[in-house]
């Protein structure tokens, strides 16, 4: 067992993955389509995607911010009931894009786990790999916020925030300069500040690791 | 035991980390020519060895303060266009931190782009630095 590999503490939660979800959308050239896919949690679950252009996933991406590189771009949201995706298909031929999303409960909400037949939301402890634990969760109100971790190095995080229309987005993309116009998650080695930035957020959904280095 | 440790739970999968702690930088260099027809100003490419592993990332700019948490992150930097004069201006610099092969993941810095647009010249080193973890794809 290499150093890195799995190190079962007693002192911090892991991620639970409480859902999953898989699909396939055909975007004309030069077009954007805006699919959607039912996931009947019953509450907004915090999410990572991640899509293809082959059904095999050879070569996949994450949710993309920002690129004004690539001809394929996708961005997702949730509610209680439904994904949401946006994907803009800038080149000249029709795409079919493939995508994966798992679903994390997020911790205002406790309810038994629906889906039990795969092996996928069903633990499966391998020693041959670590897992990321989980330092500090919490959902908070609308407004700026700061949460203390005191940690004393910069640890990593993921943030969600839900915005007035009742859709929850995963913030990928995140300004450093002064002037910044979208909701921003920036870390010091002592907290995790949240700020809106003027976009109405009505909560905010964050995690904090604890650093493996 | 406190409530919120852990707990080992059969009725949840969850993410098998791959690597942690890796790190990829890539820098604009002050007097660099640019045409604005030509987005990518930088870039900087990594192995990481496995398939569709995802990413968890926090980036960085050498002009600012904070990490910034996701895989992209937005700073400025400041050029300027020689037929206008000596007048600098500030522009967006787009920072993205994505997959480009089955086992690559490449840090790309860009401008918002356009068409047909004036040579503009780097007038600041700046460098971009995202530390990221990865974990194995739940589905593979």
């Amino acid at each position: 067992m290499a150093a890195t590999d799995f190190i079962a503490s007693t002192t911090y939660p892991i991620d639970k993955i409480s859902g999953y979800q898989t699909g396939s959308t055909t975007v004309a050239a030069t077009s954007t389509a805006s699919p959607t896919a039912a996931h009947s949690l019953g509450y907004k679950p915090l999410y990572f995607i991640k899509w293809s252009t082959t059904p095999t996933f050879e070569t996949s991406f994450d949710e993309i911010g920002v690129s004004t590189l690539d001809n394929l771009q996708l961005t997702a949201q949730t509610d209680e009931t439904t994904l949401y995706l946006l994907i803009s298909n800038n080149s000249a031929s029709s795409v079919t894009l493939y995508y994966r999303v798992i679903y994390f409960m997020p911790p205002d909400v406790n309810l038994d786990a629906d889906e039990t037949t795969s092996a996928l939301d069903t633990y499966n402890k391998n020693t041959n790999f670590n897992y990321t634990k989980v330092f500090d969760e919490d959902n908070l109100g609308s407004g700026n916020r700061t949460i203390a971790h005191n940690l004393g190095y910069y640890p990593q995080a993921e943030v969600w925030y839900e915005r007035d229309d009742g859709k929850l987005l995963h913030l990928v993309s995140n300004q450093v300069t002064a002037s910044a116009s979208n909701p921003t998650a920036e870390m010091t080695t002592a907290a995790l500040i949240l700020k809106n930035n003027g976009v109405t957020i009505t909560k905010w959904y964050y995690r904090i690791y604890v650093d493996e280095n | 035991m406190k409530i919120n440790e852990f707990r080992q739970n059969s009725d949840y999968g969850t993410l098998k980390n791959d690597t942690s702690g890796n790190s990829i930088s890539a820098s604009l260099v002050s007097g660099t020519d640019f045409n604005i027809s030509s987005p990518l100003l930088a870039s900087a490419t990594l192995n990481v060895g496995t398939i569709n592993a995802g990413i968890r990332a926090r980036g960085k700019s050498s002009k600012y303060t904070p990490w910034a948490n996701g895989i992209t992150v937005y700073s400025d930097f400041l050029y300027s266009i020689p037929s206008l004069g000596p007048t600098t201006y500030t522009g967006a610099l787009y920072c993205n931190l994505q997959r480009i092969s089955a086992n690559t993941i490449r840090l790309t810095l860009a401008t918002e782009g356009g068409t047909g647009g004036p040579d503009f010249r780097i007038q600041e080193n700046q460098t971009i630095t995202f530390v990221f973890s990865t974990f194995l794809s739940p589905f593979d």
